[in-house]
């Protein structure tokens, strides 16, 4: 086997191995570049409640009351707290929560939910796993480093790196050279 | 077809690398609850209350809390707060760098035992506004900046580690 036929086979497979961790971390890496924006891992939904004012007088009462009037599964919550004397906060799955004020019956239900396959993705992405996983991350950026390079060497003549490849490797390194310059001189 | 396999098996070992699982900093679990960053090895136990009404007598130094998670940062799970153990009271912050350790919503109405280092951090009203409308938009929750006319001054502890469980 000559060299660019290895470097082919190489390029190819790896091509085939790396399908699904790009697939992952591109999906992922296009929802937290926006994070400024929304939430890429969870939804919220935010309903405001009217109840009747609560009467309870034990936050035990106060929970029990606001699960009732608010139609929540009683089974679902996840603990209670009153951050000020007029509010009993009711927390909910994932994070969620219902919030009301005791005088009147006012307040929210905050629903969260995670993202599907956002939040997994994110997991890995962001390597929230640490362990083994970073060593996966890393040999995934080895292997796509291999990727990049025997793609270089995958053809020769007019459109290999000597013909076309030249312009369009000179290009994909100047983008982020440019922006770089960019930066610092507008700093 | 063999050499295939060759090749693929190859990759997977590259892939799983050979390190050993260090403490999974999005936690993991304990037979005491779900254990985050090095865990709780701080002695020096201090309520929230007593570090909130002496704050720099305890500021720089490391200590141990515990208390009701009430809330957790939704967009990256780089901080929580912590009930004080007197009524009313205002959380206590407890933060790390993004990434360090990641903080699930879910926490919310655990309990935490955290271990990290005093910082006392004296907001104006600008920057106490500024900070509470962005709780408030992290969280989805309206935000009237003019209803805020105190500045705040914030506990916070730059955690070590924590250990989270179901409350008692």
């Amino acid at each position: 086997m000559g060299v660019r036929q290895l470097i082919r086979v190489l390029h190819r497979d790896f091509g085939y191995f790396l399908v699904g961790l790009v697939i992952f971390y591109s999906v992922s890496g296009v929802a937290v570049n926006h994070i400024d924006d929304w939430n890429p891992s969870y939804s919220t939904s935010v309903t405001a409640v009217v109840l009747a004012p609560l009467e309870g007088t034990t936050l035990d009462d106060l929970e029990r009351e606001v699960v009732a009037k608010a139609g929540l599964d009683p089974d679902e919550v996840a603990g209670r707290h009153r951050p000020d004397p007029r509010t009993i906060v009711v927390f909910l799955p994932h994070g969620g929560e219902a919030r009301v004020e005791i005088a009147t019956g006012q307040g929210t239900v905050k629903r969260v939910r995670t993202r599907p396959i956002l939040f997994e993705s994110n997991v890995l992405h962001l390597n929230h796993l640490k362990g083994v996983w970073t060593y996966v991350a890393d040999a995934f950026a080895a292997l796509l480093l291999g990727l990049a390079l025997t793609g270089l060497f995958m053809l020769k003549g007019r459109t290999g790196l000597a013909g076309r490849g030249k312009w369009f490797v000179g290009a994909g390194i100047l983008l982020p050279l440019g922006f770089l310059v960019y930066y610092y001189a507008t700093r | 077809m063999t050499k295939a396999r060759l090749w693929l098996g190859l990759m997977l070992a590259v892939a799983a690398g050979c390190g050993d699982s260090s403490p999974g900093d999005s936690g993991h679990a304990s037979p005491a609850g779900t254990v985050y960053g090095e865990g709780v090895e701080c002695t020096l136990a201090v309520k929230v209350s007593e570090l909130s009404d002496n704050i720099d007598s305890y500021a720089g130094k490391r200590v141990r809390v515990e208390g009701l998670v009430t809330g957790v940062c939704a967009k990256r799970g780089c901080w929580f707060e912590m009930a004080s153990d007197r009524e009313f009271a205002t959380p206590l912050l407890f933060k790390v760098q993004d990434g360090v350790m990641v903080f699930p919503m879910s926490m919310k109405g655990k309990y935490a035992v955290a271990d990290g280092v005093v910082r006392k951090i004296e907001l104006d009203l600008e920057q106490t506004r500024r900070y509470l409308a962005h709780r408030a938009e992290e969280s989805g929750e309206a935000f009237d900046p003019t209803a805020v006319t105190k500045p705040l001054i914030r506990v916070r502890l730059d955690g070590v580690g924590a250990l989270v469980r179901d409350p008692e």
